[in-house]
């Protein structure tokens, strides 16, 4: 049973809470989940595909092997491309579709 | 052809629904208080009391039409339907209902989480505190991930009906997406 009990029409945040059940312990080899709408806790996850589109999920104490492969949605992008035209040139050394499209006149495109 | 121009408008007065009580109340509040004004005009000593009691009335009635008026505005209207083929989701809700900013928030996170939760896939075993692999705990591991995937639509069936009886979401379904994402590997 969630921590966060049934829905009241007092407790609206509350709701997303409950609606979001809870994935403890478990162990994922090669497997390809989607996270969000789930609460992963104390998970491991090797040589599997994660991946991301909403980003209505949470991760708690949950081990991800290096050869696990993460696939982000289109919709995550452009904060993440706000974001690194904000930070020092060495974050700027991630995968091109993290990096905003600078133009000559210095001005940034995200599309 | 007559010179005249013929103008003809027709006003009909007719409170509907919640709108008969503040109706109810407002004639109410005006009736007393003109009752107060007789007993002015007759000098009686005691016209305070009414006219304390139509203005309370009257300041009630409109109280009251504050809190009701724009959803009897909106008797009329159709449910708004969003409806995505790419997901296969299909949201239909009375737009009186989503009348806060909290509640219009809350839907479209829901929205989100019903658009794009999957099931779980089977996993291959249940994880020591040291997060090891426990051998031979996959059945256990597989009976987790069914109980979780199931609280899930559940739980998110079950917000459907607490906000249906709000008169917010009169459905939302979800259909399988055969369209996870891009990769970028």
């Amino acid at each position: 049973m969630s921590e966060h009990g049934p829905p009241t029409l007092a407790n609206l945040p509350g709701y997303l809470a409950y609606v979001t059940p809870d994935v403890t312990g478990l162990w994922f080899h090669g497997r390809t989940l989607s996270l969000d709408g789930y609460r992963f806790k104390q998970c491991r996850f090797d040589a599997c595909e994660l991946q991301v589109n909403a980003g209505e999920f949470e991760l708690d104490h949950c081990l991800i092997s290096p050869d696990t492969r993460i696939v982000y949605g289109p919709n995550l992008f452009k904060p993440l491309q706000l974001f690194v035209t904000r930070s020092p040139p060495q974050v700027r050394q991630i995968h091109p579709n993290f990096i905003a499209t600078v133009n000559a006149d210095g001005t940034v495109t995200i599309k | 052809m007559s010179r005249w121009a013929e103008l003809k408008a027709q006003f009909r007065f007719a409170p509907l629904r919640s709108q008969v009580f503040v109706v109810t109340l407002l004639l109410g509040g005006i009736a007393i208080t003109l009752l107060s004004f007789s007993f002015l005009w007759n000098e009686k000593e005691t016209w305070r009391i009414p006219c304390a009691i139509g203005l309370l009335m009257i300041g009630a009635a409109f109280v009251a039409w504050l809190l009701s008026h724009r959803d009897v505005d909106r008797r009329d209207t159709v449910p708004t339907t969003f409806a995505s083929t790419r997901f296969g989701v299909t949201v239909s809700m009375d737009a009186r209902s989503l009348d806060s900013d909290t509640s219009r928030r809350l839907f479209a996170r829901l929205v989100n989480i019903a658009t794009h939760r999957r099931p779980l896939p089977t996993p291959d075993g249940i994880v020591s505190s040291d997060m090891q692999p426990i051998p031979n705990s996959q059945a256990e591991a597989v009976h987790r991930a069914q109980a979780a995937t199931a609280e899930g639509e559940t739980r998110l069936q079950e917000f459907v009906e607490v906000m249906r009886d709000r008169g917010e979401a009169k459905t939302l379904t979800q259909e399988p997406n055969p369209d996870p994402g891009s990769s970028l590997s």
